[in-house]
């Protein structure tokens, strides 16, 4: 579902609301006016399903009407006397956890919202395939992010973005050097290189991740620092660094001396500083 | 010593050549083009020298074999846990160990004599060896294996009259491929160890130390790479002459700098239309003198009138050196540029992620594929899609600079080449998203060599100036807002920001700091026909949740308000900037959006429609050119100097 198609959605359903009119009386405080009792909290759902609501109202409560939200999945028609029986289809491309809540109206541009309840919508397909939005991530940096996004191939033939499915699995061969949260955001946690796995039903991807050692000192860009970058240095011993950007003036004198050598050698990333 | 050679009788010699000789017959296919492809080998210092006649510490094994074509990428069998070294037959050799030279002319020939064999690795460079030469008295040798993980070899010279020296270490030497190379200087993001403020930076000894070699570069008029190659025998102050030829047919010396590229003065050395000539230097710590230059990449991978690019994924220049020596010698060394279209990047608009591309075909295609002619990435904000375009921009965990960037490593370590620029193309919103970031201090920097990472924009409907239909729901009352809001749609910054006069676009459309800053771009406006009008507002007229959307009691609400538009945004604001008029399209009847309840009847700028009320594709041929994402690849076909097609627009 796309920008302004979720807009008119909620509008030209919500319409109706406004047209009737009854004030709220009664309501307790303390205890919510209106709930959804069915489904509840987890239930799993299709896409595509056209989901049966049930919502019920405190004791000496009225609504000009009730009606149901979904998120990502607009608005239930509206019901205007109990029992709150309302039904909602659930988009056929909305995977993963949606929030429903019901609302009463009290007045023309008034109401009371629902706890909200949460369900899944998960495809009854098996997956043939992922893709990933990327094979590879070479991060700048320690902390940098980046998103996962995975579309499923199904067996029906359908193609769906799965990347917050409740289904699919996401894990790193190696914390230390990227960690994923649930919902596909790889986050660079040290130096290194590892994989990111992800798994949904009986098929995987994966994408490698790299995160960078710290740059200084690998000045021939081979992603280590050693005797070749020593080397670098010593090359050119007692003369004027290039400016700021000279990656050889360690300790940002100006100089390219014995102390940037002796500063590159306490970064070597091999013991001795050897080349490997 | 011993144990090495007990591993290299001569009879196993024979065996390998002759388990190889199979594996060499398909590993080296022969290939359109045969390219004289020299490898050169520097070993370590010996060690000791049992026989004497050697410094020990100063005298070491170098030279080169050249190949009729380039050693395949993995060859051997990479990937495995004992590749094995393929024989290889050189048509010529030169080795020394620093006291007697072996060479073709002089090595004693029989079937397993002179003896060649490597494995490379997938970039090509030799990783394994056994080279074995001899001539009537004397026997050079070089070996390197991985045994069981560990990388060890040996040299040793065996004597006779020789330098009968050895070297026992696993520290053995190691091989460069000796022709035209090309240094990507910007080897990743965060590691831009050869540019500067300046550019290039012209250090030799960085310069010839750099291993981020690369096969070519993205057209974006931006990225630059170091040419450099090995004047191997060579001496300091040979002249060294650089050509750039064309990729037509025959091949003939570039006349257009904008279309093939150009050199960029470096060390030394004045350019001279499709030549430069430079002084060979011999850098602290190299073996041999090298030069070089930079060469610049094209302004667009389309040419003017060029019938082939339209179609094609890559095509190729050529680099020729002519090294012209002190001492009268000359050799020629070749190198191909393989010239890439920069990559593509989808930017979404408010409300939205990823997928709403998905049936943008014939560019974006199912299952994650994309017209083979580009490379395509989507940018997605979808947990910041209502927020203001500044925080969206701004974002830790959905940054676009930090996903360009690493679609920007994907592309170039998928083509090996050079890349600094993106071609945009963005809907709605995703417009505004991309002239903010070119706000932003990340847009300019030393590692796009401060020309920002937009080579081409591409807009469809976006609100450039704002929608007037944004500020009426800006200012609908709480439960319009409320009701969108649980429905997962926030009226929120996004929302403020694409109001008419909002602080967001006196930003991007007002006076900017830099006055040099511009973006070259296209506007593709969509405007909805009679017909799509009065759909939509015969079904928002039953709208009463939120009555101020369009003005009450208007007959033609959609036109009232907003003129010709998409239903969304007019047409004034989505070519807003766009001057000439050649620089911004109209293309109708084409909605911004569609939906199954308001806006029905497509189709929309994202090439769909509704079909028994679910978001369809546009069934229009692929090959018709009236539809957006044909019109699209027409743009990204479209060359950057056609200004009567791009428009220069603030940022």
């Amino acid at each position: 579902m796309n920008d302004w198609s979720k807009i008119s959605r909620g509008i030209y359903r919500a319409a109706p609301i406004l047209a009737m009119v009854i004030l709220t009386s009664g309501v307790t405080l303390g205890d919510p006016p209106i709930t959804i009792t069915s489904p509840t909290n987890g239930t799993k759902v299709t896409p595509g399903e056209t989901l049966t609501i049930q919502v019920s109202t405190a004791p000496g409560t009225s609504f000009l009407a009730v009606q149901v939200i979904g998120e990502n999945m607009g608005f239930a028609p509206p019901v205007s006397a109990p029992p709150y029986t309302c039904t909602l289809t659930v988009p056929s491309d909305v995977i993963g956890s949606r929030k429903l809540t019901a609302l009463g109206l009290t007045s023309p541009g008034n109401g009371v919202f629902s706890p909200s309840v949460t369900i899944d919508s998960e495809t009854a397909a098996t997956a043939t395939a992922l893709f990933l939005n990327i094979s590879q991530i070479s991060f700048q940096r320690l902390g940098q992010q980046m998103p996962l996004n995975v579309t499923g191939s199904f067996d029906d033939g359908s193609s769906l973005d799965i990347t917050g499915s409740s289904l699919i699995s996401y894990n790193s061969a190696d914390s230390t050097v990227a960690i994923v949260d649930g919902n596909g955001l790889v986050t660079g946690a040290g130096p290194g290189k590892t994989t990111v796995n992800v798994k949904y039903g009986n098929v995987s991807a994966q994408v490698q991740v790299s995160v960078p050692n710290s740059i200084r000192g690998d000045l021939n860009g081979d992603g280590r620092v050693d005797k070749d970058d020593l080397n670098i240095i010593l090359a050119a011993l007692n003369t004027f660094s290039t400016g700021p950007h000279d990656a050889r003036d360690l300790n940002g004198d100006g100089i390219i001396n014995a102390l940037d050598a002796r500063i590159l050698v306490t970064l070597c990333t091999s013991q001795g500083c050897a080349t490997h | 010593m011993v144990e090495i050679k007990r591993n290299r009788k001569p009879g196993l010699y024979v065996l390998r050549a002759f388990l190889v000789s199979s594996l060499f017959a398909i590993g080296l296919a022969p290939v359109a083009i045969a390219q004289n492809t020299t490898y050169v080998y520097s070993g370590k210092p010996f060690t000791g020298c049992p026989s004497g006649g050697c410094s020990p510490g100063a005298t070491k094994i170098t030279g080169s074999f050249t190949v009729a074509e380039p050693l395949p990428k993995g060859l051997g069998g990479q990937g495995t846990s004992f590749p094995l070294q393929v024989r290889i037959f050189p048509v010529s050799f030169s080795f020394t160990d620093g006291i007697n030279i072996f060479t073709n002319t002089n090595a004693f020939q029989c079937s397993i004599c002179p003896f060649f064999e490597v494995t490379t690795d997938l970039e090509g460079q030799i990783n394994t060896w056994s080279v074995t030469i001899q001539t009537a008295t004397e026997e050079i040798d070089t070996f390197a294996t991985f045994d069981f993980g560990h990388f060890q070899g040996n040299d040793d010279s065996t004597p006779s009259t020789g330098c009968g020296c050895a070297s026992f270490n696993s520290d053995a030497g190691s091989w460069m491929i000796e022709k035209v190379s090309l240094i990507d200087p910007i080897p990743t993001f965060d590691n831009a160890s050869l540019v500067d403020d300046h550019g290039v930076v012209n250090l030799p000894v960085l310069l010839a130390a750099s291993k981020q070699t690369v096969e070519g570069v993205a057209a974006d008029g931006t990225t630059q790479v170091v040419v450099r190659i090995v004047d191997s025998g060579g001496m300091e102050g040979d002249q060294v002459t650089f050509t750039l030829f064309n990729d037509q047919t025959p091949r003939t010396a570039s006349n257009s700098g904008s279309e093939d590229g150009y050199f960029i003065s470096l060390l030394d050395g004045t350019v001279s239309g499709n030549r430069i000539t430079v002084t060979a230097v011999k850098p602290a710590g190299s073996l041999e003198p090298m030069a070089f230059t930079v060469y610049h990449a094209p302004l667009d991978f389309a040419r003017s009138g060029n019938q082939r690019d339209p179609d094609a994924r890559d095509r190729a220049v050529t680099i020729q050196a002519d090294i012209l020596g002190r001492n009268g010698t000359s050799q020629t060394q070749m190198g191909e540029v393989s010239i890439v279209r920069p990559p593509v990047a989808l930017i979404h608009g408010i409300w939205s992620d990823r997928t709403t591309w998905d049936l943008f075909a014939p560019l974006v295609l199912p299952k994650e594929q994309y017209d083979p002619r580009f490379q395509v990435f989507r940018v997605d904000y979808r947990r910041h899609h209502a927020d203001h375009v500044d925080s969206i921009v701004k974002s830790d965990d959905e940054s676009p600079f930090d996903q360009l960037a690493s679609y920007l490593s994907e592309f170039k370590a998928r083509l090996n080449v050079a890349a600094v620029q993106f071609d945009f193309v963005v809907h709605s919103m995703g417009g505004l998203v991309t002239r903010d970031m070119a706000l932003d201090p990340r847009f300019r920097e030393v590692r796009n060599y401060n020309q920002g990472i937009v080579h081409k924009l591409l807009t469809m409907g976006t609100p450039h100036n704002g929608s007037p239909l944004v500020n009426n729901l800006n200012q609908s009352n709480a439960a319009c807002k409320a009701a969108l809001g649980l429905a997962g749609d926030n009226v929120a910054g996004a929302v403020q920001d694409l109001s008419v006069g909002s602080s967001f676009l006196l930003k991007v459309n007002g006076p900017q700091l830099s006055t040099t800053l511009r973006l070259r771009a296209h506007a593709i406006v969509g405007i909805a026909d009679l017909n799509q009008e009065v759909s939509s507002e015969v079904r928002v007229a039953k709208v009463v949740l939120c009555p101020s959307i369009l003005p009450p009691g208007s007959s033609n609400g959609f036109h009232d308000l907003l003129g010709d538009s998409d239903l969304i945004v007019p047409h004034d604001s989505q070519s807003f900037g766009f001057l000439p008029a050649t620089t911004f399209e109209t293309i109708s009847p084409v909605i911004h959006t569609v939906d199954h309840i308001l806006f029905t009847v497509g189709p929309d700028e994202l090439n769909r429609i509704i079909v028994s009320g679910s978001v369809s594709l546009n069934p229009a041929l692929t090959n018709d050119p009236t539809i957006d994402p044909n019109r699209v690849i027409n743009g990204l076909n479209t060359p950057i100097s056609d200004t009567s097609y791009w428009a220069d627009i603030k940022p």
